[in-house]
């Protein structure tokens, strides 16, 4: 994965620890039975305290001040830090140990800036989520940015969330990118590319070689497109009935 | 043990018997559908379809028939049926600027097999109904008459289809492989030109 | 290589004019040309069709009398000599392996827990889950509730083992996951993942904005 200048300057000084950032909250810190109460502290920009609550309290101290500087540092590059919090608590309830926490949150931290820059500006929040995933399943900048390309700010989320789902199917990436961008070109397509998404699940299941053939029936039956897309050509099972004779 | 011992055993519910009848004729049900589909997971799909058929209508078959014919018979009106819906589903695929790969011929992976691709694209630009009666005659080797019984068509009829369809695929496997433009599988609606 | 397919050649009637003589020849080649189906997947298909008709409620079929139906003469030997041949070619191994293969087979596609999501229209989202084996408590944990399995349980629906909940959810992207007992953790097999972070797999749902 490439990452900007700025972004590993930013990796480098995470990486050694940031005690600058831990030591405002040491006092509020120290006593394991208090809440982190973000709102209460005077810090950087009230806005900015907005944007980092999160239940301290499910982590231990060390872990809680080097996750709040993480995400102090995430405002400072511009990235929302609601995913990074999320994934925080996730490992928290996954009862992963504090270290794993964090350098998972440091990863998707240095993803989102990657992706911010794939993405580019007018991006939504959950763009870049989702431009993040897409970039640790393996795709590409050029490949987002090709997705990107298909759709208005803020509308690209399903086709990413779609794309990095293939991924996991074994389709091709080149595959992938070709699929997902000619069906998030058509109008209103969110149904299609999901359905594209369910067909090549399904038969991901069934060996080796077959979600690509799903894929390929699917966009064949898909594309070119007009308002209102036909059904995906791979269904459900049908339906038992009694046998024609 | 005999086709009509394993479907008596069948019958009682025993469903070794049963597995044992299709891995007997999973094999030929399959390649008929893979000739007549294009494509394998549509195959396994009509296959299995065609063997579910077969186990809920087991009470009405009558064990002095051949199996085999019996099979054949629910699985080609399941790959009919296949047909008819994925016509109705399919958009002809036009030439994107974007190359996708389409052609129903063997995907890359360790599932890929040396296979006739040009061939399964032919006949994919059959008349359906000129498909399976090319199929029925020169792969699975019946005569007119049981054609007949099988599908429902005349004699005559059959043997028509038989000559135009073998015609048309004469024709296009004639031509070299660029002439045929991928991905252009007929959907039964479309009339052959 | 022997051919595993026995066609009928030098047959007496219908034989077909030169010029059709090469698309048999290739049709035929064609026929053989294709791999044999994996074991795998015959048993697959057998395990599957007992399933699906026991699913549906059909008892084991039972004999009727049955009246007119198609009894075609040349088939009585051909048939014959394809099973004889399909015999030797791919032995039926017998019963160990066959029971083998379809709990492997059983297992394999069981464990996987299947589900769905759907937009009720109202600002709630429905999860579905259906799991393989029985479970006390399931519950979703997700972006929405802090990962918190304490938060939103879901509820059993039938004997079948499928789990339920609605969710509201404002329009936007979420990861989630679900908790069995409180201490397995598993994901939908069927709806978007997203990569393994370090912490396992987990899905993403996205909960439309517009109409």
């Amino acid at each position: 994965m490439t990452l900007t200048g700025a972004a590993w300057l930013l990796l480098a000084q995470l990486a050694s620890a940031s005690p600058a950032a831990g030591v405002m909250f040491a006092q509020s810190a120290t006593s394991s039975q208090q809440r982190m109460a973000p709102d209460d502290q005077a810090l950087p920009s009230a806005q900015q305290r907005q944007q980092i609550q999160f239940d301290a309290a499910r982590f231990d101290s060390v872990t809680a001040n080097t996750l709040r500087g993480l995400f102090e540092d995430a405002v400072e590059l511009g990235l929302p830090t609601r995913p990074l919090i999320n994934r925080a608590l996730e490992g928290s309830a996954r009862r992963m140990t504090g270290d794993r926490i964090v350098k998972v949150v440091r990863e998707l931290t240095a993803a989102l800036n990657e992706a911010k820059v794939a993405l580019g500006a007018g991006s939504t929040s959950d763009e870049l989520v989702a431009g993040a995933e897409a970039l640790r399943a393996g795709y590409d900048a050029r490949t987002v940015t090709a997705v990107r390309a298909t759709r208005t700010p803020g509308s690209a989320v399903t086709a990413l969330v779609v794309l990095t789902d293939l991924a996991r199917s074994g389709v091709p990436t080149g595959t992938a990118r070709e699929a997902v961008t000619s069906i998030a070109k058509l109008p209103r397509s969110d149904e299609a590319l999901l359905g594209l998404q369910m067909a090549v699940a399904k038969n991901a299941q069934r060996g080796p070689g077959m979600a690509l053939d799903a894929l390929n029936r699917y966009v064949r039956g898909t594309i070119p497109g007009s308002p209102g897309l036909s059904a995906p050509t791979t269904t459900d099972r049908k339906p038992v009935r009694p046998p024609d004779s | 043990m005999t086709d009509a011992e394993l479907v008596v055993r069948t019958r009682t519910g025993d469903p070794e018997a049963f597995g044992t009848l299709v891995s007997r004729y999973y094999d030929a049900c399959w390649r008929f559908a893979y000739h007549m589909l294009g494509e394998r997971a549509d195959a396994e799909d009509v296959v299995q379809e065609s063997f579910l058929r077969a186990y809920l209508a087991i009470a009405r078959y009558d064990e002095r028939d051949q199996f085999r014919g019996w099979l054949f018979r629910i699985l080609t009106n399941q790959c009919r049926n296949a047909l008819t819906s994925r016509g109705r589903r399919t958009r002809r695929f036009v030439q994107d600027d974007i190359a996708l790969e389409t052609a129903p011929a063997a995907p890359p992976g360790p599932a890929t097999s040396v296979e006739d691709a040009a061939l399964i694209r032919a006949l994919g630009q059959l008349d359906p109904a000129q498909r399976e009666a090319l199929l029925l005659k020169y792969a699975e080797g019946l005569e007119y008459s049981e054609m007949s019984a099988m599908t429902g068509a005349g004699e005559s009829a059959l043997k028509m289809r038989v000559k135009r369809g073998s015609e048309r695929l004469r024709a296009l496997l004639g031509r070299s492989i660029e002439d045929i433009p991928p991905g252009s599988m007929r959907s039964p609606g479309e009339p052959s030109t | 290589m022997a051919d595993p397919i026995e066609f009928p050649f030098g047959r007496p009637t219908d034989e077909p004019d030169f010029s059709d003589a090469e698309v048999m020849t290739r049709l035929r080649a064609s026929y053989r040309a294709l791999p044999t189906p994996p074991l795998a997947q015959v048993q697959q298909c057998a395990a599957a069709v007992l399933a699906r008709a026991g699913a549906s409620g059909a008892a084991a079929p039972v004999s009727r009398s049955v009246g007119r139906t198609f009894r075609p003469q040349w088939w009585w030997g051909a048939a014959a000599a394809a099973t004889l041949v399909v015999g030797v070619m791919r032995p039926w191994r017998g019963e160990k392996t066959q029971h083998e293969a379809d709990s492997a087979f059983a297992a394999g596609a069981a464990a996987q827990p299947t589900g769905s999501t759907r937009d009720e229209g109202d600002g709630e989202i429905r999860f579905d889950l259906t799991l393989p084996s029985t479970a006390n408590a399931v519950a979703i944990v997700g972006d929405f509730n802090g990962w918190d399995e304490t938060k939103t349980p879901m509820a059993k629906r039938g004997r079948d083992g499928t789990w339920s909940v609605r969710v509201p959810l404002s329009p936007g992207r979420y990861t989630y996951a679900f908790v069995v007992d409180g201490r397995e953790w598993l994901v939908d097999a069927l709806a978007p993942q997203v990569p393994d972070a370090g912490f396992g797999p987990a899905n993403a749902v996205i909960v439309d904005g517009e109409d």
